[in-house]
C-alpha cells in the first residue's frame, strides 16, 4: 500500500511539473515584469480590492508566486492576472503588516522567463472603503455624459450617484465629502431647476443663491467640521487654448470671492472688506481641521489672458470663529507665490490637523492641465515643505483627497498617457513620508486602456451615501430649493 | 399567395423597389450615409459589445452599429439600407398574407419601408430603429408559424419581455400585431383574449418600470423607447408612432378591403396602387431630400480623403454656397495651389467661409476640423475632433474623431495618448490598417519623419506657445506664418482672410511676407488687390512697383469705367468681372 502511495505520489508531482511545463528550461531576467497598471513595489491597505494586473508583452501563460510571511500562493493565469476575490482577501488579512513578495514567471514566445520579483507591502491601516468621482471626458468646453459615481475599494462594486441624462444634461461639478463622512457631502448640480446638493445627516437639500448676490455661481467648496458651514468660492470662469505641441488648455478665473454658507440659518457670509483698492483673486478655501481657520489661495491681479503666466496663487490663513460665524482681522502667508515662483491651488487639510496638501504650477489658477503640476504638502506645525517626490510623476498631479485617518490620500494622475486622470492612493507612513502610488485596481486590468473618461475629484469616505442617481433626478425636477441670503458688513 | 403570376409580380416589385433604393442610396444620396459612420465607432470586443447591449433595444443597436460601419464605403451602405428596407417590405408582406390572402393589395406593404426611407433622408434618423422592426418583424413571423393556441399566446407572452432586451419599445409592434392576429384568427374565445391582452399590456408595462430600477442612469423616457430613433436624445419624432401604427395597420387593411383577386381587374388595382406609390415615393423624396446637406457631406467626404481635385471639379460644376462647402473648396484650392489665383472665381462667403468659428455641436466641428488640421493649426484641430465626439447627442465616439486625435497626438509627440486611440481603431474593420501602420511608425521618430503629411505638420506647428483667439484669426495666421515662413498655405490663408474682410491695409503689409515662398509671379488676386490699392492714391496705374499682367491691368480700367458710369454697375459689373476680388470688395459682404 505504502508502495502504491510512493508511486501515485511521482505520478501527481510528475503531472503537475508537466503543468507548470518550465523546470529547468527558465530564463532569469533581472528586468521587472511589464505590467500594467504599475503595482511594482507598492504600498497597499490591507482592505484593497485585488491589484489585478496584465502583461504588456502578452505571453501565453503567467505563473504568480505570491509569498508572504504567513501565506504563499501559487496561481496561472493568461496575460491578464485577475485574481479571485475571496482568496485574494484572505491573503490580505493574512499578511497585514507583512510584505508579499510577487514572483512572475512568463511564458512569452515558447520561452520561458522568469521576472525579477517585486514586492507588495500590505499596511495594516486600512483605507477608506468608498471612492466617489466625477467622470467626464478631459474635453475643453463641451461636455456630455457626466456622471457621479461611488466605488466600494474593497471589491470592485461601482454604483452612479448622479448622472446628467437625469437633470436635462445639465453640468455637474464634482461631490465633495465633509470629514470623509458619507452623511456630510454636496455638489453642484447646473441647471434651471439645479442647486448645489447638500447631503446632511442622510438629508438631502437644493441650495440657490439669489440671483446676482454673488460675483457668479459657486464653485470650489469645503466644510467646516461641524458641518454648519462651507466656505465656498464664487468664480467667473474662462477657457482659452494653447496652441503649443504638449499645452492644451488653460481655465482662468476673471473674478473670483470668497463666502462661508450657514446651512443652518440659509445666509451667505463674506470675507471682509477689502482695504485694497484692486481686490486680488481669491479661491479654493478650506477650513483647518478644528475649523477655527480658513485657508485659501491668493492671487494680484493681472491683465488675462495676455499675463497668465504672470498669475500666480499664495497660501493664506484667516481665522474664523464659528460660534458668532466672523472673520478675523489678521491674514497670514504660509507660501508666497512670488518668493517662491510658483502658484498653488486645490488646498486640502489632512483631518489630524498636521499638514495641508495642495497642488503647485508654474503658474495659473487650473493646473489640471498643466503638465508641471505636483503635489506638495506642508506641515502646519513646522512650516515644512514635503515635495512628496516619491508619489509625483512628469505628467499632472492633483484632485487629492485626503483618508479620514490622514494615513492615505487619493490623487488624480495623468501619469500614464498625459491625458486622462486615474485616481491613485499613497500611504503616509508615521514618519509623514509618502509611498509610491498605485491606480484604482479594476476587475478587467485593461479597463484603462479603452476608458476614455477622467476620474476628476477623487475623494474618499468612510461609508456608502445615503442618496443614489434617482434621488438627484427627483431632486432637480421636483423639490424646491432652498435661497440663501447674502449677508451685508 | 397561391397565385403564381401574382407571386413573380410581388417578387418583381420588390426587386424593382431594391433597385430604387440602392439607387438612390448608393448613387445620389451616399454622403448622407457616410455622414452617419463618422459618429459611430463599432469596435470588435467583449467590453464593446457589453456596453451596448446592456440596456434594452442595446442588441438592435449593437446590430445597427456593426452595420453602420460599412458605410465608410457609400455603395456598401446604400446597399445594407438597401436589404433592411427590402426585407422589412417582405416581413410586412408575409404578415399581411396570413392574415388574409389578397394579393391584389401587395403594393400596400411597401408603404412602410417606403416611409423609413423618407426618414433615412434626414442624417438624424439611425439604422437601429429599422433593424428593431425587422427583428421584432421576424418575431412575429415565427408567431405565425405556431399552430396551438396556446403555444402562441405563451410564445407571445415570453416573447415580449425578451423582444424589450433585444429591440427596446419598437417591441409594441411585436404585440399589438400578435393581439390583431390573434382576435383575427378567432381560435379563443373573448374572455380569454381579454386575458391576453391585458398579459400584454401589463408585459409592456412592466418593462421599462424593472428596466429603470437595474439602470437608474437612464431616463424612464428613454427606456420606454430604448432603440434610439433619433440622433438627437431629447426628442422621440411622432412620425415613429405614425410609423409602428402603419406596420400594424397594413395586415388589418388586407383583411379589412374587398378581395378583388377575384374580379379580372385585379391587375388594373394593382397598377392603380403602383402609380400612387410611385407619385408617394417622389412626393416623399422630394419634401424628406435635403441636397444642400447632401453636397456639403460630399464635400466633407472628399476633404476627409484628401481628394483636393475632385472637390475643385465639383465646384466647377455647381459653385458652393454654404459657408462650409466654400471653405472646403478653398481649403481644396489651396492644397491644389489655386487659392491665390482662383478664389475669386467662386462665391466667397466672407471669412467664415475660410475658417470656420468653433460652434458646439458635433458635426461642424468634425468637418471644419480638416480645415485647421490642414493649414497647421495641429492643437486647434485636435480641439475640435475631440470638442466633436463629446458633442454626439447619443453618446456614442467616432472613427474618424479617435483617428484625427490619433494623428494630431503624434504629430504632437503624445505618444502614448495616440496609442491609447490606435488600439481602440485596431478593433475595427476600417481604421485597423491605418491603426496598425500608425503603431508600428511610432515606435521610431525618423519613420514619423518619412511621412510627408505629419513631417509637414511638426515643420510648420508652433515652437512657441501662444492661446488661440477666435476672435484674432488673422493674428493666429500670421504667428503660425512666423514660426515658417515658407508656409505657403499659412500666408495664403492670411492674406485670403485680409481680402475677404476687406483689410486691404493689413493686407498690404502681409504681402511682403510672402517672398520666402517665391511665386513665379504675383497670384491674380493680389495683383487685384495691389493695383486696386495703388489706383486709390495714383491716377497712373502703369506706374505701379509690381508685375501686373497686362489682363489684369486692362480688366482694372474696363472695371473702373463702368464701376464709375453707372449708379446700378452691379448687375453689368457681374456678367464679367464677377471673378474678381474688386467684384467682391464691391458687391459682396
Amino acid at each position: 500500500m505504502g508502495k502504491i502511495n510512493t508511486y501515485l505520489f511521482l505520478l501527481v508531482s510528475c503531472i503537475l511539473l508537466a503543468g507548470c511545463g518550465h523546470s529547468g528550461n527558465v530564463t532569469v531576467s533581472e528586468e521587472l515584469p511589464p505590467v500594467y497598471p504599475d503595482y511594482t513595489n507598492v504600498s497597499i491597505p490591507y482592505n484593497i480590492a485585488p491589484l489585478n494586473f496584465l502583461l504588456r508583452n502578452k505571453p501565453g501563460v503567467v505563473e504568480i508566486k505570491l509569498k508572504g510571511k504567513t501565506k504563499e500562493l501559487l496561481i496561472r493565469d493568461s496575460y491578464k492576472v485577475q485574481f479571485a476575490q475571496d482568496t485574494w482577501k484572505s491573503l490580505m488579512e493574512a499578511e497585514k503588516g507583512n510584505t508579499i513578495k510577487v514572483q512572475i514567471t512568463a511564458k512569452v514566445g515558447g520561452e520561458w522567463i522568469q521576472y525579477a520579483p517585486f514586492h507588495w507591502h500590505v499596511v495594516s491601516e486600512a483605507i477608506d472603503p468608498y471612492l466617489s468621482y466625477r467622470l467626464i471626458e478631459p474635453g475643453y468646453e463641451v461636455w456630455n455624459k457626466i456622471q457621479l459615481r461611488e466605488r466600494n475599494l474593497e471589491n470592485f462594486n461601482e454604483r452612479v450617484i448622479a448622472d446628467n441624462n437625469l437633470t436635462d444634461n445639465s453640468c455637474m461639478n464634482c461631490h465633495t465629502y465633509g470629514n470623509q463622512d458619507p452623511n456630510l457631502s454636496f455638489f453642484h448640480l447646473r441647471g434651471a431647476t439645479g442647486g448645489t446638493i447638500l447631503n446632511r445627516n442622510g438629508q438631502l437639500r437644493k441650495l440657490t443663491t439669489k440671483a446676482n448676490e454673488l460675483l457668479a455661481s459657486l464653485v470650489y467648496g469645503n466644510f467646516h467640521p461641524s458641518g454648519r458651514y462651507g466656505v465656498f468660492s464664487s468664480n467667473i470662469i474662462l477657457p482659452a487654448f494653447h496652441t503649443y505641441k504638449s499645452e492644451r488648455l488653460e481655465v482662468y478665473d476673471t473674478e473670483s470671492e470668497l463666502y462661508v454658507l450657514d446651512f443652518d440659518k440659509n445666509r451667505i457670509i463674506p470675507l471682509p472688506e477689502d482695504t485694497i483698492p484692486e481686490k486680488p483673486f481669491r479661491t479654493f478655501p478650506v477650513f483647518s481641521a478644528n475649523g477655527t481657520s480658513v485657508y485659501y489661495c491668493e492671487a494680484p491681479r493681472v491683465s488675462l489672458p495676455d499675463s497668465i503666466h504672470q498669475l500666480m496663487y499664495s497660501l493664506h490663513r484667516i481665522d474664523f470663529d464659528a460660534a458668532s460665524c466672523t472673520f478675523g482681522s489678521r491674514v497670514d502667508t504660509l507660501f508666497s507665490a512670488s518668493e517662491e515662483g510658483k502658484s498653488i491651488c486645490h488646498l486640502k487639510t489632512s483631518p489630524d490637523g498636521k499638514y495641508i496638501m495642495y497642488t503647485i504650477a508654474d503658474y495659473g489658477t487650473f493646473p489640471i492641465w498643466h503638465r508641471e503640476t505636483d503635489l506638495q504638502m506642508i506641515d502646519l506645525n513646522t512650516g515644512e515643505i514635503n515635495e512628496l517626490q516619491a508619489v509625483n510623476a512628469t505628467c499632472s498631479d492633483t484632485y487629492h483627497s485626503w483618508s479620514s485617518d490622514s494615513r492615505w490620500f487619493v490623487f488624480a494622475s495623468k501619469r500614464d498617457d498625459g491625458l486622462y486622470g486615474k485616481p491613485y492612493f499613497s500611504y503616509i507612513d508615521e514618519q509623514g513620508v509618502a509611498h509610491k502610488p498605485f491606480v484604482l485596481p479594476q476587475r478587467d486590468p485593461a479597463f484603462y486602456d479603452y476608458t476614455l473618461k477622467s476620474f476628476n475629484i477623487p475623494e474618499l469616505s468612510k461609508g456608502k451615501l445615503p442618496f443614489d442617481a434617482l434621488d438627484i433626478e427627483r431632486m432637480y425636477w421636483h423639490t424646491e430649493a432652498d435661497t440663501m441670503r447674502l449677508m451685508t458688513h | 399567395m397561391k397565385n403564381k403570376q401574382m407571386r413573380y409580380a410581388s417578387w418583381s416589385l420588390s426587386l424593382l423597389f431594391a433597385l430604387g433604393a440602392f439607387v438612390f442610396f448608393a448613387g445620389y444620396y451616399c454622403y448622407h450615409l457616410v455622414y452617419q459612420e463618422q459618429f459611430q465607432l463599432f469596435m470588435f470586443s467583449f467590453d464593446y459589445l457589453a456596453q451596448t447591449t446592456h440596456k434594452p433595444g442595446g442588441f438592435a443597436e449593437y446590430i445597427s452599429r456593426f452595420l453602420v460601419q460599412y458605410f465608410y464605403t457609400p455603395w456598401l451602405g446604400g446597399l445594407i439600407i438597401t436589404l433592411l428596407l427590402s426585407i422589412m417590405q417582405r416581413q410586412v408582406l408575409s404578415i399581411s398574407l396570413k392574415v388574409a390572402d389578397k394579393p391584389a393589395y401587395i403594393p400596400l406593404t411597401f408603404i412602410p419601408s417606403l416611409f423609413y426611407w423618407f426618414l433615412l433622408c434626414d442624417e438624424h434618423y439611425m439604422v437601429a430603429g429599422i433593424v428593431a422592426l425587422v427583428l421584432v418583424l421576424a418575431a412575429v413571423q415565427m408567431y405565425n408559424t405556431i399552430r396551438p393556441a396556446v403555444l402562441r399566446i405563451v410564445y407571445v407572452l415570453l416573447m415580449i419581455p425578451l423582444l424589450y432586451l433585444l429591440a427596446g419599445g419598437t417591441c409594441i409592434v411585436f404585440a399589438l400585431l400578435c393581439v390583431l392576429l390573434e382576435i383575427l384568427k378567432k381560435e379563443i374565445d373573448t374572455r380569454k383574449i381579454l386575458f391576453f391582452v391585458v398579459g400584454c399590456i401589463l408585459l409592456m408595462l412592466c418593462a421599462p418600470l424593472v428596466a429603470k430600477a437595474i439602470l437608474p442612469q437612464y431616463p424612464l423616457s428613454k427606456l420606454w423607447v430604448g432603440v434610439d430613433y433619433y440622433r438627437l436624445q431629447q426628442l422621440f419624432p411622432s412620425t415613429i408612432w405614425f410609423l409602428w401604427i402603419l406596420i400594424v395597420c397594413i395586415p388589418l387593411f388586407f383583411r379589412l378591403l374587398p378581395d378583388v383577386q377575384k374580379t379580372k381587374h385585379s391587375f388594373i388595382w394593382i397598377g392603380i396602387q403602383i402609380v400612387l406609390l410611385v407619385l408617394l415615393s417622389g412626393y416623399g423624396i422630394s419634401l424628406r431630400a435635403d441636397w444642400q446637406k447632401e453636397e456639403v457631406m460630399a464635400y466633407d467626404y472628399l476633404i476627409r480623403k484628401q481628394r483636393w481635385a475632385e472637390v475643385v471639379e465639383m465646384a466647377d460644376k455647381k459653385a458652393p454656397s454654404t459657408p462650409l462647402s466654400v471653405a472646403f473648396l478653398n481649403l481644396a484650392l489651396c492644397k491644389q495651389g489655386l487659392m491665390a489665383d482662383k478664389m475669386f472665381h467662386y462665391y466667397q462667403n466672407g471669412s467664415e467661409g475660410l475658417l470656420p468659428t468653433f460652434i458646439r455641436d458635433f458635426a461642424m466641428p468634425m468637418m471644419a476640423g480638416e480645415i485647421y488640421y490642414h493649414t497647421g493649426f495641429v492643437n486647434t484641430a485636435q480641439r475640435f475632433a475631440f470638442e466633436a465626439m463629446e458633442g454626439i447627442p447619443d453618446f456614442q465616439k467616432s472613427g474618424r474623431a479617435v483617428k484625427r486625435l490619433a494623428e494630431t497626438n503624434i504629430i504632437n509627440g503624445e505618444y502614448t495618448v495616440a496609442v491609447k486611440y490606435l488600439r481602440m481603431l485596431q478593433q475595427t474593420v476600417y481604421y485597423k490598417r491605418w491603426a496598425t501602420q500608425a503603431l508600428a511608425v511610432i515606435q521610431d521618430e525618423n519613420e514619423i519623419e518619412l511621412i510627408p503629411e505629419w513631417a509637414e505638420l511638426r515643420r510648420y506647428r508652433t515652437k512657441t506657445d501662444f492661446l488661440f483667439s477666435e476672435e484674432e484669426k488673422d493674428q493666429m495666421l500670421g504667428i503660425l506664418l512666423q514660426q515658417d515662413y515658407t508656409n505657403r498655405i499659412a500666408y495664403e490663408y492670411l492674406m485670403a482672410y485680409c481680402l475677404l474682410t476687406k483689410d486691404l491695409s493689413s493686407f498690404f503689409n502681409y504681402y511682403p511676407l510672402g517672398k520666402e515662398i517665391q511665386y513665379r509671379q504675383i497670384p491674380k488676386s493680389y495683383q487685384e488687390a495691389l493695383i486696386y490699392l495703388w489706383g486709390l492714391t495714383n491716377k497712373d496705374l502703369s506706374a505701379i512697383p509690381y508685375l501686373i499682367h497686362p489682363e489684369v491691368m486692362q480688366r482694372v480700367q474696363e472695371y473702373g469705367k463702368i464701376y464709375a458710369t453707372y449708379q446700378k454697375s452691379e448687375p453689368m459689373l457681374g456678367t464679367q468681372f464677377s471673378d474678381t476680388y474688386w467684384f467682391y470688395l464691391h458687391f459682396r459682404k
